[in-house]
């Protein structure tokens, strides 16, 4: 059992006030980010203009309409729906390793997506269209190898990260060498490589949405696993858990919802890591609470860096991995600094 | 007859640590495990409750196989209690001890008010109503142990298995520990097999005694024809006066040094 606890300031008897408070003002900030993201931009609009086009009034001002619909609006619920499972995924990875430093990458699918999409993009842009299709599935198939590597009576934790290390970086090298073979082509490469929701229109919101739907609904059904997993394997067995499936179970549809956003959008470091922790900070370790909360933060802090990625250089772009590295990396050593009750 | 293993063998990566074990715990009891450092009695704690698999034999709790039966059904009436335990920080005491409902509930089920009466009922038994909100790693070492046995407790086990719950703990805590393990066995009839390493403890808790040696039962019975000079010579190499204890009829041991073997 973890010795001490001095540092626990965040969780008394104010957490059941906080748990209540946090969802509703989670949600404000959502509205808000929305608003700012569709409002705000190159071109800007009015509120009214965009409330009321959103109930049918100026519909036949052409720029306003494709602006929004065509443009903000897909890449809007692009990013919310990538920044809510990616941020699930970290929560629910934190469970399978019991360690809060897990995030989406160590299962290997952001190596295995990258290698896939970055094949298609230097070796046969040709086939430009088929970068999704092949991300998940050099995704999924790293996720794969991570897994039986790790596989020895059961997945042991520890043996997942350091079998994920080993094929990330066998992937990682395969990344570089193609970068550097068609150093000519890397320009596209690297904004996929740092995450960009740039372009993304309805064609992606229509595949991410029945996903990240599915994914949504599988993820509920692993918050008593999940909770369960933090008590040790033995406490978890003896609470009726069946460990092995449970951990199996929580990893794929983990690596799933991360695998599909991936694919989508290029790889967004961060978010599956510093999400599930700031979360668990304010509402807790008790995945009812942290996993609707790390989805609500996930959505909430993805469409801010994104706003703020087209913003802050206006009118270059930045990928959006870039805002959630600077950002997210500062923070990520502050809370190992401050927070001694981190297992490292 | 509650819990029995018999012709067990265990091991761990094809290092057998027990071996044609046969062992079998009565409805009502208190039986203590004792042995020297790695004799196998934490190994068989945990194959009896089906923690780890068994290579061979077979193990039974009211008369079926536990291994057949699903590890849900297995927790409603076995309770376990391993030797180190983990959890998130932030857990209180009230929110870890809910989880012992856990396999009372469909995968589907909220836990309700009967549930919440028993998480109540099972914090007031470890005497912990007044820590009821505190994180539990706040607590001092015993209150933390006591916070474990009420999520046990909530489990409403018939069976209730300890692996050295009195280890680390000052000897306040101890008796504390021993007598509320001693008063559940008695107030609730429910069954208790624990592992010890203290065998004053175990002399004087116990109803019966199993002493392990070398992954295999050497000797077990009451602690009076236990805890013998001869026995703690042969299985502890270590020379020990043993007297009754006046008060409590149980034997106690006072060592005097390790046995000399010529």
């Amino acid at each position: 059992m973890r010795q001490g606890g001095k540092g626990l300031a965040y969780m008394k008897k104010d957490k059941k006030l906080q748990r209540i408070i946090l969802f509703p003002v989670l949600l404000m900030a959502l509205g808000l980010s929305f608003m700012i993201a569709v409002r705000w931009g190159s071109v800007e609009f009015s509120n009214q203009q965009i409330i009321g086009l959103f109930f049918g009034y100026g519909e036949e001002d052409a720029v306003l309409r494709t602006i929004i619909y065509n443009i903000r609006l897909p890449r809007t619920l692009t990013a919310l729906m990538v920044g809510a499972n990616l941020a699930m995924s970290g929560a629910l990875l934190q469970a399978v390793m019991r360690n809060e430093l897990a995030d989406p990458g160590l299962t290997g699918i952001s190596t295995g997506a990258a290698l896939g999409a970055v094949t298609v993009m230097l070796v046969f842009p040709a086939y430009g269209a088929l970068v999704p299709v092949v991300a998940f599935s050099g995704a999924a198939i790293a996720c794969a190898i991570v897994f039986a590597l790790s596989w020895k009576r059961g997945v042991d934790p520890i043996r997942i990260v350091l079998a994920g290390v080993a094929v990330n970086a066998v992937l990682g090298g395969g990344t570089g060498l193609l970068s550097i073979l068609y150093s000519d082509r890397i320009q596209g490469v690297l904004m996929w490589l740092n995450g960009t929701l740039s372009g993304r229109s309805w064609q992606h919101v229509e595949v991410l949405f029945p996903y990240s739907v599915l994914g949504l609904v599988a993820a509920g059904l692993c918050i008593k696993a999940a909770n369960l997993l933090q008590l040790g394997d033995e406490m978890a067995k003896n609470l009726g858990l069946k460990v092995h499936l449970a951990r199996i179970a929580l990893s794929a549809v983990a690596a799933f919802i991360a695998a599909i956003s991936v694919s989508m959008v290029g790889l967004i470091g961060f978010v599956g890591l510093i999400i599930p922790h700031i979360t668990r900070l304010l509402v807790g370790s008790d995945y009812r609470y942290l996993l609707p909360g790390s989805a609500l933060l996930g959505a909430v802090f993805l469409l801010s860096a994104d706003t703020a990625a087209r913003m802050v250089f206006s009118p270059i772009e930045l990928p959006v991995g870039i805002i959630m590295a600077i950002i997210g990396g500062p923070f990520f050593l502050y809370l190992l600094r401050k927070g001694g009750k981190y297992k490292v | 007859m509650m819990l029995c293993g018999c012709n067990l063998r265990v091991g761990y990566d094809g290092r057998i640590v027990i071996d044609n074990m046969d062992i079998s715990i009565n409805r009502g009891e208190i039986v203590t495990l004792i042995g020297p450092n790695g004799s196998g009695k934490t190994t068989a704690l945990k194959a009896i409750s089906r923690l780890l698999d068994c290579a061979g034999g077979v193990v039974l709790l009211d008369g079926k196989n536990i291994h057949r039966m699903s590890t849900r059904e297995v927790a409603k009436k076995m309770a376990v209690l391993p030797q180190s335990q983990i959890m998130p920080p932030d857990f209180s005491v009230l929110e870890l001890v809910r989880h012992g409902r856990m396999p009372h509930l469909k995968w589907y089920e909220v836990s309700g008010k009967e549930d919440e009466d028993i998480v109540e009922w099972a914090i007031q038994a470890a005497k912990l109503e007044h820590l009821a909100h505190r994180p539990v790693c706040t607590l001092s070492g015993g209150e933390r142990q006591k916070a474990w046995i009420a999520l046990a407790l909530a489990q409403k086990p018939e069976v209730l298995l300890l692996d050295e719950p009195t280890t680390f703990l000052d000897i306040c805590h101890q008796i504390e520990v021993m007598e509320m393990v001693q008063s559940l066995n008695k107030k609730l009839g429910i069954t208790v097999v624990m592992v010890l390493h203290d065998l004053n403890q175990a002399a004087s808790h116990s109803n019966r005694i199993v002493v392990i040696k070398g992954g295999r039962v050497v000797k077990e019975g009451a602690p009076q024809e236990v805890i013998t000079p001869e026995l703690l010579r042969d299985v502890y190499r270590i020379e020990a006066e043993v007297y009754i204890n006046k008060t409590n009829g149980c034997p106690a041991i006072m060592p005097l040094g390790l046995a000399k073997f010529a």
